[in-house]
Protein backbone atom coordinates (compact mmCIF):
# COMPACT_ATOMS: atom_id res chain seq x y z
CA UNK A 1 0.00 0.00 0.00
CA UNK A 2 3.02 2.55 0.66
CA UNK A 3 4.67 1.84 -2.95
CA UNK A 4 1.50 2.53 -4.02
CA UNK A 5 0.70 5.46 -2.46
CA UNK A 6 4.27 6.63 -3.70
CA UNK A 7 3.34 5.69 -7.22
CA UNK A 8 -0.28 7.92 -6.32
CA UNK A 9 2.16 10.76 -5.80
CA UNK A 10 2.95 11.29 -9.52
CA UNK A 11 -0.66 11.99 -10.18
CA UNK A 12 -1.32 14.50 -7.01
CA UNK A 13 -1.38 17.16 -9.28
CA UNK A 14 -4.11 15.78 -11.41
CA UNK A 15 -6.24 14.50 -8.25
CA UNK A 16 -5.86 17.94 -7.13
CA UNK A 17 -6.87 19.05 -10.52
CA UNK A 18 -10.21 17.48 -10.12
CA UNK A 19 -10.70 17.62 -7.11
CA UNK A 20 -10.95 21.34 -7.43
CA UNK A 21 -13.22 20.96 -10.80
CA UNK A 22 -15.71 18.74 -9.11
CA UNK A 23 -15.91 20.75 -6.18
CA UNK A 24 -16.25 24.28 -7.81
CA UNK A 25 -19.43 22.78 -9.90
CA UNK A 26 -21.05 21.54 -6.65
CA UNK A 27 -20.47 24.80 -4.82
CA UNK A 28 -21.51 27.07 -7.76
CA UNK A 29 -25.02 25.16 -7.59
CA UNK A 30 -25.80 26.04 -3.76
CA UNK A 31 -23.80 29.77 -4.13
CA UNK A 32 -25.87 30.53 -7.66
CA UNK A 33 -25.73 34.32 -8.46
CA UNK A 34 -22.98 34.54 -5.68
CA UNK A 35 -21.09 32.29 -7.34
CA UNK A 36 -18.26 34.04 -10.13
CA UNK A 37 -16.24 35.44 -7.61
CA UNK A 38 -15.94 32.99 -5.13
CA UNK A 39 -15.61 29.52 -7.62
CA UNK A 40 -13.06 31.70 -9.63
CA UNK A 41 -10.94 32.09 -6.31
CA UNK A 42 -11.72 28.28 -5.49
CA UNK A 43 -10.13 27.58 -9.21
CA UNK A 44 -7.42 29.66 -9.04
CA UNK A 45 -6.41 28.11 -5.70
CA UNK A 46 -6.88 24.54 -7.58
CA UNK A 47 -4.42 25.26 -10.44
CA UNK A 48 -1.85 26.85 -7.67
CA UNK A 49 -2.33 24.02 -5.55
CA UNK A 50 -1.86 21.46 -8.74
CA UNK A 51 1.19 23.25 -9.67
CA UNK A 52 2.87 23.26 -6.05
CA UNK A 53 2.25 19.41 -5.52
CA UNK A 54 4.38 19.03 -8.95
CA UNK A 55 6.92 19.81 -6.05
CA UNK A 56 5.87 16.47 -4.34
CA UNK A 57 6.25 14.73 -7.61
CA UNK A 58 9.27 12.19 -7.09
CA UNK A 59 11.25 12.91 -10.22
CA UNK A 60 12.53 10.14 -12.65
CA UNK A 61 10.20 7.86 -11.64
CA UNK A 62 9.66 5.53 -14.89
CA UNK A 63 6.18 4.04 -15.81
CA UNK A 64 4.01 3.47 -12.84
CA UNK A 65 0.25 2.47 -11.86
CA UNK A 66 0.56 -0.44 -14.17
CA UNK A 67 2.62 1.31 -16.63
CA UNK A 68 0.34 3.86 -16.90
CA UNK A 69 2.23 7.15 -16.28
CA UNK A 70 5.84 7.92 -15.58
CA UNK A 71 7.28 11.26 -14.28
CA UNK A 72 10.06 12.07 -15.73
CA UNK A 73 12.04 16.10 -16.29
CA UNK A 74 9.76 16.39 -19.47
CA UNK A 75 6.28 15.53 -18.05
CA UNK A 76 7.03 17.96 -15.36
CA UNK A 77 8.12 20.80 -17.21
CA UNK A 78 5.37 20.50 -19.72
CA UNK A 79 2.57 20.04 -16.81
CA UNK A 80 4.48 22.85 -14.87
CA UNK A 81 3.62 24.90 -17.82
CA UNK A 82 0.53 23.73 -18.15
CA UNK A 83 -0.88 24.41 -14.68
CA UNK A 84 0.44 28.03 -14.39
CA UNK A 85 -1.17 28.81 -17.87
CA UNK A 86 -4.38 27.24 -16.14
CA UNK A 87 -3.90 29.22 -13.62
CA UNK A 88 -2.92 32.41 -15.67
CA UNK A 89 -6.41 31.94 -17.76
CA UNK A 90 -8.45 31.71 -14.56
CA UNK A 91 -7.60 34.97 -12.97
CA UNK A 92 -7.37 36.71 -16.16
CA UNK A 93 -10.43 35.79 -17.39
CA UNK A 94 -12.56 36.21 -13.97
CA UNK A 95 -13.93 39.29 -15.46
CA UNK A 96 -14.85 38.20 -18.54
CA UNK A 97 -16.70 35.28 -16.76
CA UNK A 98 -18.69 37.74 -14.57
CA UNK A 99 -19.48 40.24 -17.40
CA UNK A 100 -20.62 38.01 -20.15
CA UNK A 101 -22.34 35.79 -17.56
CA UNK A 102 -20.58 32.38 -18.54
CA UNK A 103 -21.76 29.55 -16.48
CA UNK A 104 -19.96 29.69 -13.43
CA UNK A 105 -19.43 26.46 -12.45
CA UNK A 106 -19.41 24.93 -15.46
CA UNK A 107 -16.51 26.68 -16.70
CA UNK A 108 -14.08 26.11 -14.18
CA UNK A 109 -14.85 22.57 -13.91
CA UNK A 110 -14.08 22.01 -17.45
CA UNK A 111 -11.55 24.48 -17.34
CA UNK A 112 -9.58 22.26 -14.78
CA UNK A 113 -10.83 18.60 -16.28
CA UNK A 114 -9.61 19.60 -19.30
CA UNK A 115 -5.86 20.47 -18.18
CA UNK A 116 -5.67 17.88 -16.03
CA UNK A 117 -6.43 15.94 -19.33
CA UNK A 118 -3.65 17.83 -20.65
CA UNK A 119 -1.27 16.73 -17.62
CA UNK A 120 -2.45 13.20 -18.19
CA UNK A 121 -1.04 13.83 -22.37
CA UNK A 122 1.99 15.05 -21.11
CA UNK A 123 3.16 12.07 -18.82
CA UNK A 124 1.77 9.13 -20.67
CA UNK A 125 3.71 6.10 -20.24
CA UNK A 126 0.78 3.97 -22.60
CA UNK A 127 -1.07 4.58 -25.60
CA UNK A 128 -4.20 3.95 -24.04
CA UNK A 129 -3.29 6.69 -20.65
CA UNK A 130 -2.65 9.32 -23.69
CA UNK A 131 -6.12 8.62 -25.67
CA UNK A 132 -7.73 8.67 -22.36
CA UNK A 133 -5.94 12.16 -21.70
CA UNK A 134 -6.77 13.53 -25.29
CA UNK A 135 -10.56 12.59 -24.62
CA UNK A 136 -10.84 14.24 -21.23
CA UNK A 137 -9.11 17.65 -22.68
CA UNK A 138 -11.27 17.42 -25.72
CA UNK A 139 -14.82 16.66 -24.53
CA UNK A 140 -14.24 19.67 -21.76
CA UNK A 141 -12.75 21.73 -24.37
CA UNK A 142 -15.75 21.17 -26.63
CA UNK A 143 -18.28 22.06 -24.32
CA UNK A 144 -16.33 25.04 -22.91
CA UNK A 145 -16.28 26.45 -27.17
CA UNK A 146 -20.16 26.77 -26.33
CA UNK A 147 -20.60 27.97 -23.22
CA UNK A 148 -22.21 31.13 -23.89
CA UNK A 149 -25.62 29.89 -24.16
CA UNK A 150 -27.07 32.46 -25.80
CA UNK A 151 -24.67 33.34 -28.26
CA UNK A 152 -25.18 31.89 -31.83
CA UNK A 153 -21.33 32.26 -32.92
CA UNK A 154 -20.13 30.39 -29.53
CA UNK A 155 -23.20 27.13 -30.23
CA UNK A 156 -21.39 27.41 -33.77
CA UNK A 157 -17.88 27.38 -32.22
CA UNK A 158 -19.12 24.42 -30.06
CA UNK A 159 -20.44 22.39 -32.97
CA UNK A 160 -17.83 22.75 -35.44
CA UNK A 161 -15.38 21.84 -32.74
CA UNK A 162 -17.23 19.11 -31.79
CA UNK A 163 -17.73 17.62 -35.39
CA UNK A 164 -13.93 17.71 -36.56
CA UNK A 165 -12.79 16.63 -33.41
CA UNK A 166 -14.90 14.09 -33.11
CA UNK A 167 -13.53 12.67 -36.43
CA UNK A 168 -10.01 13.35 -35.77
CA UNK A 169 -10.00 11.77 -32.95
CA UNK A 170 -11.32 8.96 -34.41
CA UNK A 171 -8.17 8.86 -37.04
CA UNK A 172 -5.96 9.47 -33.92
CA UNK A 173 -7.28 5.82 -32.71
CA UNK A 174 -7.07 4.18 -36.18
CA UNK A 175 -3.48 5.13 -36.71
CA UNK A 176 -2.72 4.23 -32.49
CA UNK A 177 -4.14 1.00 -33.56
CA UNK A 178 -2.17 0.31 -36.70
CA UNK A 179 0.56 0.82 -34.59
CA UNK A 180 -0.23 -1.49 -31.76
CA UNK A 181 -1.78 -3.54 -34.74
CA UNK A 182 2.64 -3.56 -36.07
CA UNK A 183 3.80 -4.08 -32.06
CA UNK A 184 1.72 -5.60 -30.22
CA UNK A 185 2.57 -3.38 -27.38
CA UNK A 186 0.74 -0.01 -26.23
CA UNK A 187 3.73 0.82 -23.80
CA UNK A 188 5.86 4.05 -25.65
CA UNK A 189 9.16 2.31 -24.17
CA UNK A 190 8.72 -0.77 -25.97
CA UNK A 191 7.11 1.13 -29.14
CA UNK A 192 10.38 1.63 -30.54
CA UNK A 193 12.33 -1.44 -30.28
CA UNK A 194 9.41 -3.03 -31.28
CA UNK A 195 8.50 -1.41 -34.39
CA UNK A 196 12.22 -2.22 -35.32
CA UNK A 197 12.26 -5.66 -34.89
CA UNK A 198 8.66 -5.96 -36.26
CA UNK A 199 10.37 -5.89 -39.73
CA UNK A 200 6.99 -4.14 -41.26
CA UNK A 201 6.30 -3.02 -45.24
CA UNK A 202 7.36 0.50 -44.31
CA UNK A 203 4.06 1.52 -46.46
CA UNK A 204 2.22 0.09 -43.10
CA UNK A 205 4.18 2.66 -40.51
CA UNK A 206 3.47 5.42 -43.28
CA UNK A 207 -0.08 4.81 -42.64
CA UNK A 208 0.08 4.61 -39.02
CA UNK A 209 2.37 7.76 -38.86
CA UNK A 210 0.26 9.34 -40.97
CA UNK A 211 -3.21 8.70 -38.97
CA UNK A 212 -1.78 9.93 -35.83
CA UNK A 213 -0.11 13.07 -37.28
CA UNK A 214 -3.22 13.78 -38.82
CA UNK A 215 -5.43 13.13 -35.40
CA UNK A 216 -2.47 15.26 -32.92
CA UNK A 217 -2.43 17.80 -35.95
CA UNK A 218 -6.18 18.75 -35.06
CA UNK A 219 -5.33 19.56 -31.79
CA UNK A 220 -2.04 21.46 -32.68
CA UNK A 221 -4.33 23.79 -35.61
CA UNK A 222 -1.51 22.67 -38.16
CA UNK A 223 -2.07 23.05 -41.34
CA UNK A 224 -4.05 21.25 -43.61
CA UNK A 225 -6.13 20.43 -40.13
CA UNK A 226 -6.71 23.43 -39.11
CA UNK A 227 -9.96 24.96 -40.67
CA UNK A 228 -11.83 24.89 -37.14
CA UNK A 229 -9.58 27.42 -35.69
CA UNK A 230 -10.62 30.91 -37.27
CA UNK A 231 -14.40 30.01 -36.20
CA UNK A 232 -13.93 28.24 -32.79
CA UNK A 233 -11.44 30.95 -31.82
CA UNK A 234 -13.76 33.21 -32.43
CA UNK A 235 -17.17 32.51 -31.42
CA UNK A 236 -15.52 30.70 -28.14
CA UNK A 237 -15.91 32.75 -24.81
CA UNK A 238 -13.16 34.27 -25.18
CA UNK A 239 -11.04 33.01 -21.82
CA UNK A 240 -12.01 28.99 -23.99
CA UNK A 241 -10.05 31.04 -26.66
CA UNK A 242 -6.81 31.65 -24.58
CA UNK A 243 -7.06 28.28 -23.19
CA UNK A 244 -7.35 26.47 -26.03
CA UNK A 245 -4.26 28.33 -27.79
CA UNK A 246 -2.29 26.99 -25.35
CA UNK A 247 -3.67 24.13 -23.34
CA UNK A 248 -4.76 22.40 -26.40
CA UNK A 249 -1.69 22.94 -28.63
CA UNK A 250 1.04 22.26 -25.31
CA UNK A 251 -0.73 19.19 -24.27
CA UNK A 252 -0.88 17.73 -27.92
CA UNK A 253 2.88 18.69 -28.53
CA UNK A 254 4.22 17.00 -25.13
CA UNK A 255 2.07 14.25 -26.74
CA UNK A 256 3.08 14.31 -30.26
CA UNK A 257 6.79 14.85 -28.79
CA UNK A 258 6.28 11.19 -26.47
CA UNK A 259 4.74 9.57 -29.11
CA UNK A 260 7.54 10.45 -32.09
CA UNK A 261 10.92 11.43 -30.26
CA UNK A 262 10.33 8.88 -26.90
CA UNK A 263 8.64 6.16 -29.06
CA UNK A 264 9.72 6.08 -32.08
CA UNK A 265 13.32 7.78 -32.23
CA UNK A 266 15.40 5.15 -33.41
CA UNK A 267 12.68 5.61 -36.79
CA UNK A 268 13.52 9.31 -36.95
CA UNK A 269 14.94 9.51 -40.15
CA UNK A 270 11.64 8.16 -41.25
CA UNK A 271 9.34 10.83 -39.82
CA UNK A 272 11.02 13.76 -39.11
CA UNK A 273 10.41 14.64 -43.28
CA UNK A 274 6.40 14.74 -42.01
CA UNK A 275 7.59 17.16 -39.59
CA UNK A 276 9.54 19.37 -41.58
CA UNK A 277 6.91 19.64 -44.38
CA UNK A 278 3.71 20.50 -41.76
CA UNK A 279 6.30 23.02 -40.01
CA UNK A 280 6.57 25.08 -43.12
CA UNK A 281 3.53 24.85 -44.33
CA UNK A 282 1.86 25.76 -41.07
CA UNK A 283 3.59 28.63 -40.16
CA UNK A 284 3.46 29.81 -43.46
CA UNK A 285 -0.22 29.44 -43.67
CA UNK A 286 -0.79 30.83 -40.33
CA UNK A 287 0.89 33.97 -40.90
CA UNK A 288 -0.07 34.97 -44.38
CA UNK A 289 -3.73 34.61 -43.13
CA UNK A 290 -3.51 36.62 -40.14
CA UNK A 291 -2.64 39.46 -42.40
CA UNK A 292 -5.95 39.57 -43.55
CA UNK A 293 -8.37 39.42 -40.72
CA UNK A 294 -9.95 42.53 -39.46
CA UNK A 295 -11.26 40.84 -35.84
CA UNK A 296 -8.86 40.21 -33.34
CA UNK A 297 -9.88 36.99 -32.39
CA UNK A 298 -9.66 35.26 -35.90
CA UNK A 299 -5.79 37.03 -35.66
CA UNK A 300 -4.57 35.56 -32.62
CA UNK A 301 -6.38 32.25 -34.29
CA UNK A 302 -4.23 32.35 -37.06
CA UNK A 303 -1.26 34.11 -35.36
CA UNK A 304 -1.39 30.55 -33.19
CA UNK A 305 -1.89 28.03 -36.22
CA UNK A 306 1.77 29.86 -37.31
CA UNK A 307 3.00 29.68 -33.63
CA UNK A 308 2.48 25.96 -33.65
CA UNK A 309 4.51 25.72 -36.86
CA UNK A 310 7.57 27.02 -34.85
CA UNK A 311 6.40 24.22 -32.26
CA UNK A 312 6.35 21.75 -35.18
CA UNK A 313 10.24 22.73 -36.16
CA UNK A 314 11.17 21.05 -33.18
CA UNK A 315 10.34 17.59 -34.26
CA UNK A 316 11.37 18.47 -37.42
CA UNK A 317 14.56 18.75 -36.30
CA UNK A 318 14.11 15.16 -34.43
CA UNK A 319 17.05 15.49 -31.94
CA UNK A 320 17.51 16.08 -27.98
CA UNK A 321 18.33 20.01 -28.66
CA UNK A 322 14.91 19.82 -30.62
CA UNK A 323 12.97 18.50 -27.84
CA UNK A 324 14.33 20.81 -25.49
CA UNK A 325 13.98 23.87 -27.83
CA UNK A 326 10.44 23.54 -28.47
CA UNK A 327 9.34 22.61 -24.70
CA UNK A 328 11.17 26.35 -23.97
CA UNK A 329 9.25 27.51 -27.16
CA UNK A 330 6.13 26.39 -25.33
CA UNK A 331 6.83 27.74 -21.89
CA UNK A 332 7.77 30.90 -23.86
CA UNK A 333 4.66 30.90 -25.88
CA UNK A 334 2.53 30.11 -23.45
CA UNK A 335 2.98 32.68 -21.21
CA UNK A 336 3.43 35.65 -23.65
CA UNK A 337 -0.01 34.25 -25.86
CA UNK A 338 -1.73 34.28 -22.16
CA UNK A 339 -0.65 37.88 -21.91
CA UNK A 340 -1.82 38.94 -24.72
CA UNK A 341 -5.41 37.29 -24.41
CA UNK A 342 -6.04 38.50 -20.95
CA UNK A 343 -5.48 42.38 -22.41
CA UNK A 344 -8.24 41.37 -25.17
CA UNK A 345 -10.39 40.01 -22.58
CA UNK A 346 -9.83 43.11 -20.62
CA UNK A 347 -10.38 45.37 -23.52
CA UNK A 348 -13.46 43.40 -24.26
CA UNK A 349 -14.92 43.30 -20.63
CA UNK A 350 -14.95 47.17 -20.68
CA UNK A 351 -16.97 46.97 -22.92
CA UNK A 352 -15.25 47.46 -26.91
CA UNK A 353 -15.25 45.29 -29.36
CA UNK A 354 -13.09 42.87 -31.40
CA UNK A 355 -12.40 44.05 -34.37
CA UNK A 356 -8.50 45.61 -34.54
CA UNK A 357 -10.07 49.37 -34.77
CA UNK A 358 -11.70 48.69 -30.97
CA UNK A 359 -7.84 49.18 -29.77
CA UNK A 360 -7.81 52.85 -31.39
CA UNK A 361 -5.72 54.55 -28.93
CA UNK A 362 -5.65 52.14 -26.16
CA UNK A 363 -2.12 53.62 -24.90
CA UNK A 364 -4.09 56.41 -23.82
CA UNK A 365 -7.00 54.61 -22.25
CA UNK A 366 -4.94 51.94 -20.57
CA UNK A 367 -1.45 52.52 -20.93
CA UNK A 368 -0.11 49.62 -18.46
CA UNK A 369 -2.63 47.50 -21.00
CA UNK A 370 -1.40 48.97 -24.21
CA UNK A 371 2.62 48.55 -23.04
CA UNK A 372 1.74 45.09 -22.32
CA UNK A 373 0.19 44.26 -25.45
CA UNK A 374 3.32 45.40 -27.00
CA UNK A 375 5.82 43.98 -24.96
CA UNK A 376 3.49 40.20 -25.59
CA UNK A 377 3.44 40.89 -29.29
CA UNK A 378 7.17 41.83 -29.32
CA UNK A 379 7.38 38.63 -27.96
CA UNK A 380 5.50 36.72 -30.43
CA UNK A 381 7.41 38.01 -33.06
CA UNK A 382 10.87 37.17 -31.75
CA UNK A 383 12.58 40.35 -30.29
CA UNK A 384 15.28 39.88 -28.65
CA UNK A 385 15.08 40.26 -24.76
CA UNK A 386 11.46 38.69 -24.71
CA UNK A 387 10.93 34.83 -24.14
CA UNK A 388 9.74 34.47 -27.77
CA UNK A 389 13.68 35.67 -29.15
CA UNK A 390 15.26 32.65 -27.29
CA UNK A 391 12.57 30.29 -27.89
CA UNK A 392 12.79 30.92 -31.28
CA UNK A 393 16.77 31.36 -31.54
CA UNK A 394 16.81 28.03 -29.95
CA UNK A 395 14.77 26.29 -32.15
CA UNK A 396 16.29 27.85 -35.47
CA UNK A 397 19.35 26.37 -33.57
CA UNK A 398 17.96 23.09 -33.95
CA UNK A 399 16.86 23.14 -37.13
CA UNK A 400 20.65 24.20 -38.11
CA UNK A 401 22.13 21.24 -36.27
CA UNK A 402 19.72 18.72 -38.05
CA UNK A 403 21.08 20.10 -41.44
CA UNK A 404 17.40 21.71 -42.08
CA UNK A 405 19.07 24.87 -42.84
CA UNK A 406 15.98 25.58 -45.45
CA UNK A 407 13.35 25.28 -42.21
CA UNK A 408 15.40 27.61 -39.97
CA UNK A 409 15.41 30.48 -43.32
CA UNK A 410 11.59 30.15 -43.34
CA UNK A 411 11.26 30.47 -39.97
CA UNK A 412 12.93 33.27 -40.17
CA UNK A 413 11.36 34.79 -42.82
CA UNK A 414 8.05 33.90 -40.95
CA UNK A 415 8.80 35.93 -38.31
CA UNK A 416 9.39 39.18 -40.68
CA UNK A 417 6.06 38.13 -42.41
CA UNK A 418 4.07 38.50 -38.53
CA UNK A 419 5.41 42.13 -37.93
CA UNK A 420 2.93 42.53 -40.54
CA UNK A 421 -0.20 42.39 -38.40
CA UNK A 422 1.14 42.13 -34.80
CA UNK A 423 2.10 45.92 -36.04
CA UNK A 424 -0.96 46.76 -37.20
CA UNK A 425 -2.22 46.69 -33.81
CA UNK A 426 0.25 48.15 -32.01
CA UNK A 427 0.05 51.09 -34.74
CA UNK A 428 -3.71 51.60 -33.50
CA UNK A 429 -2.80 51.66 -29.84
CA UNK A 430 -0.29 53.86 -30.47
CA UNK A 431 -0.86 56.37 -33.49
CA UNK A 432 -4.59 56.27 -33.37
CA UNK A 433 -6.60 58.83 -31.55
CA UNK A 434 -9.31 56.54 -29.74
CA UNK A 435 -12.56 56.87 -31.23
CA UNK A 436 -15.34 58.68 -28.84
CA UNK A 437 -17.36 55.96 -28.63
CA UNK A 438 -14.37 53.66 -27.02
CA UNK A 439 -14.31 53.56 -23.50
CA UNK A 440 -11.56 53.59 -20.74
CA UNK A 441 -10.44 50.33 -19.64
CA UNK A 442 -9.71 49.48 -16.71
CA UNK A 443 -8.28 46.55 -15.12
CA UNK A 444 -9.35 44.46 -11.95
CA UNK A 445 -7.41 42.92 -9.73
CA UNK A 446 -7.34 39.64 -10.50
CA UNK A 447 -6.43 40.63 -14.19
CA UNK A 448 -4.04 43.24 -13.36
CA UNK A 449 -2.13 40.20 -11.42
CA UNK A 450 -2.68 38.12 -14.69
CA UNK A 451 -0.99 40.22 -16.80
CA UNK A 452 1.87 41.16 -14.41
CA UNK A 453 2.68 37.58 -14.20
CA UNK A 454 2.63 36.92 -17.96
CA UNK A 455 4.47 40.09 -18.18
CA UNK A 456 7.26 39.21 -16.11
CA UNK A 457 7.44 35.97 -17.20
CA UNK A 458 7.93 37.14 -20.76
CA UNK A 459 10.75 39.24 -19.94
CA UNK A 460 12.43 37.16 -17.03
CA UNK A 461 12.19 33.74 -19.38
CA UNK A 462 13.63 35.95 -22.41
CA UNK A 463 16.76 37.67 -19.98
CA UNK A 464 17.82 35.02 -17.22
CA UNK A 465 19.76 32.02 -18.14
CA UNK A 466 17.97 29.40 -15.74
CA UNK A 467 14.86 29.10 -17.95
CA UNK A 468 17.03 27.24 -20.83
CA UNK A 469 18.42 25.16 -18.74
CA UNK A 470 15.66 23.75 -16.69
CA UNK A 471 14.24 23.14 -20.46
CA UNK A 472 17.15 21.17 -21.41
CA UNK A 473 17.11 19.64 -18.01
CA UNK A 474 13.36 18.38 -19.17
CA UNK A 475 15.20 16.23 -22.03
CA UNK A 476 13.21 13.07 -23.50
CA UNK A 477 16.16 10.97 -23.29
CA UNK A 478 16.81 8.73 -20.45
CA UNK B 1 4.87 -9.82 -49.47
CA UNK B 2 2.35 -8.87 -46.91
CA UNK B 3 2.43 -12.19 -44.87
CA UNK B 4 -0.14 -12.03 -42.03
CA UNK B 5 -1.92 -8.78 -43.65
CA UNK B 6 -3.85 -11.09 -46.33
CA UNK B 7 -6.06 -11.41 -43.47
CA UNK B 8 -7.18 -7.78 -43.09
CA UNK B 9 -7.46 -7.67 -46.84
CA UNK B 10 -9.94 -10.58 -47.09
CA UNK B 11 -11.69 -9.25 -44.17
CA UNK B 12 -12.10 -5.89 -45.76
CA UNK B 13 -12.97 -7.52 -49.30
CA UNK B 14 -15.36 -9.64 -47.37
CA UNK B 15 -17.09 -7.01 -45.04
CA UNK B 16 -17.92 -5.03 -48.59
CA UNK B 17 -19.16 -8.04 -50.54
CA UNK B 18 -21.78 -9.13 -47.91
CA UNK B 19 -23.59 -6.06 -47.74
CA UNK B 20 -23.75 -5.45 -51.35
CA UNK B 21 -24.35 -9.15 -52.18
CA UNK B 22 -27.08 -9.36 -49.99
CA UNK B 23 -29.05 -6.47 -51.69
CA UNK B 24 -28.31 -7.25 -55.08
CA UNK B 25 -29.50 -10.81 -54.22
CA UNK B 26 -32.59 -10.07 -52.61
CA UNK B 27 -33.68 -7.09 -55.21
CA UNK B 28 -32.88 -10.14 -57.61
CA UNK B 29 -35.10 -12.72 -55.93
CA UNK B 30 -38.22 -10.75 -54.23
CA UNK B 31 -41.23 -9.92 -56.40
CA UNK B 32 -41.66 -5.64 -57.01
CA UNK B 33 -44.85 -4.72 -55.64
CA UNK B 34 -44.81 -1.75 -53.51
CA UNK B 35 -47.99 -0.05 -52.39
CA UNK B 36 -48.58 2.86 -50.05
CA UNK B 37 -48.34 1.18 -46.88
CA UNK B 38 -44.92 -0.19 -47.33
CA UNK B 39 -43.19 2.63 -49.14
CA UNK B 40 -44.04 4.63 -45.63
CA UNK B 41 -41.44 5.44 -43.59
CA UNK B 42 -41.12 3.03 -40.34
CA UNK B 43 -41.93 4.60 -37.30
CA UNK B 44 -42.18 1.56 -34.63
CA UNK B 45 -45.58 0.69 -35.95
CA UNK B 46 -47.26 4.45 -35.68
CA UNK B 47 -47.98 6.44 -38.58
CA UNK B 48 -45.61 9.10 -39.19
CA UNK B 49 -47.95 12.22 -38.98
CA UNK B 50 -46.72 15.46 -41.11
CA UNK B 51 -43.17 16.69 -41.25
CA UNK B 52 -40.37 14.82 -40.08
CA UNK B 53 -38.77 17.68 -39.64
CA UNK B 54 -40.30 19.10 -36.59
CA UNK B 55 -38.85 19.95 -32.93
CA UNK B 56 -39.27 17.36 -30.39
CA UNK B 57 -38.40 16.96 -26.73
CA UNK B 58 -35.11 17.44 -25.82
CA UNK B 59 -35.79 15.78 -22.69
CA UNK B 60 -35.05 12.52 -24.53
CA UNK B 61 -31.56 13.31 -25.46
CA UNK B 62 -30.91 14.34 -21.57
CA UNK B 63 -32.20 11.05 -20.29
CA UNK B 64 -30.09 8.91 -22.98
CA UNK B 65 -27.21 10.55 -22.44
CA UNK B 66 -27.55 9.98 -18.40
CA UNK B 67 -28.72 6.14 -18.83
CA UNK B 68 -25.24 6.36 -21.02
CA UNK B 69 -23.36 7.17 -17.94
CA UNK B 70 -24.96 4.60 -15.54
CA UNK B 71 -25.15 1.52 -18.06
CA UNK B 72 -21.42 2.26 -18.21
CA UNK B 73 -21.01 2.09 -14.44
CA UNK B 74 -22.70 -1.44 -14.66
CA UNK B 75 -20.86 -2.75 -17.18
CA UNK B 76 -17.94 -1.58 -14.92
CA UNK B 77 -18.83 -3.02 -11.96
CA UNK B 78 -19.62 -6.20 -13.13
CA UNK B 79 -16.08 -7.61 -13.67
CA UNK B 80 -14.87 -5.62 -10.73
CA UNK B 81 -17.05 -7.51 -8.31
CA UNK B 82 -15.12 -10.28 -10.24
CA UNK B 83 -12.19 -9.71 -8.90
CA UNK B 84 -12.83 -7.47 -5.96
CA UNK B 85 -11.60 -10.37 -3.34
CA UNK B 86 -8.01 -10.78 -5.35
CA UNK B 87 -7.72 -6.82 -5.53
CA UNK B 88 -8.69 -6.17 -2.03
CA UNK B 89 -8.89 -2.77 -0.55
CA UNK B 90 -7.35 -0.56 -3.08
CA UNK B 91 -9.79 -1.66 -5.67
CA UNK B 92 -12.79 -1.19 -3.12
CA UNK B 93 -11.66 2.92 -2.71
CA UNK B 94 -11.23 2.59 -6.60
CA UNK B 95 -14.70 1.73 -7.44
CA UNK B 96 -16.00 4.57 -4.53
CA UNK B 97 -13.94 7.16 -6.01
CA UNK B 98 -15.71 6.03 -9.88
CA UNK B 99 -19.26 6.28 -8.60
CA UNK B 100 -18.47 9.12 -6.08
CA UNK B 101 -17.33 10.75 -9.51
CA UNK B 102 -20.52 9.51 -10.84
CA UNK B 103 -22.88 10.89 -8.06
CA UNK B 104 -21.44 14.43 -8.61
CA UNK B 105 -22.81 14.37 -12.23
CA UNK B 106 -25.91 12.85 -11.08
CA UNK B 107 -25.86 15.98 -8.28
CA UNK B 108 -25.94 18.61 -11.10
CA UNK B 109 -27.86 16.95 -13.31
CA UNK B 110 -30.69 16.89 -10.75
CA UNK B 111 -29.66 20.54 -9.47
CA UNK B 112 -30.40 21.38 -13.40
CA UNK B 113 -33.76 19.94 -13.11
CA UNK B 114 -33.12 17.98 -15.98
CA UNK B 115 -34.44 14.69 -14.22
CA UNK B 116 -37.92 16.18 -13.61
CA UNK B 117 -40.69 15.32 -16.82
CA UNK B 118 -42.26 18.82 -17.93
Amino acid sequence: MNALGNELLVILPEMVLVAAGLVALVWAQFLKERAAGPVAGLAAAGAALALLSLLLVPDGTGPVLFGAVKADGFSLFVRAVLYAGALVVVLGGAGYVRKFQVPVGEFYCLLLLAIAGGGFMAQAANLLTFYVGLELLSLASYAMAGLRLDDPDSNEAALKYFFNGAVSSAVLLFGLSWLFGLTGTLSLAELGPALAASGAHPALLVMAVTLVIGGLGFKMAAVPFHLWVPDVYQGAPTPVTAFLSVGSKGAALAALLRLFYEGMGPLADRWTVYFAILAAVTMTWGNVSALLQRNIKRMMGYSSIAQAGYLLVGLAAGSDHGVWAAVFYLLAYTFTNLGAFTVIMAVRSAGGGLDLDSFSGLARRSPFLAGALLVFFLSLIGFPFTAGFFGKLNLIGAAVNSGLVWLAVLTAINSVISVGYYYGVVRNMYLREPGADLPAVSLEGSARLATAVALVMTLAVGILPQFVSWAQAASLLP
Amino acid sequence: MLGPWVDLLVFLIAGLTFPVLNVVLSSLLRRDYPYPEKVMPYESGEDPVGDARVRFRVSYYVFAMLFVVFDVETVFLYPWAVVLRELGLFALIEIIVFIGLLLVGLYYAYKKKVLRWV
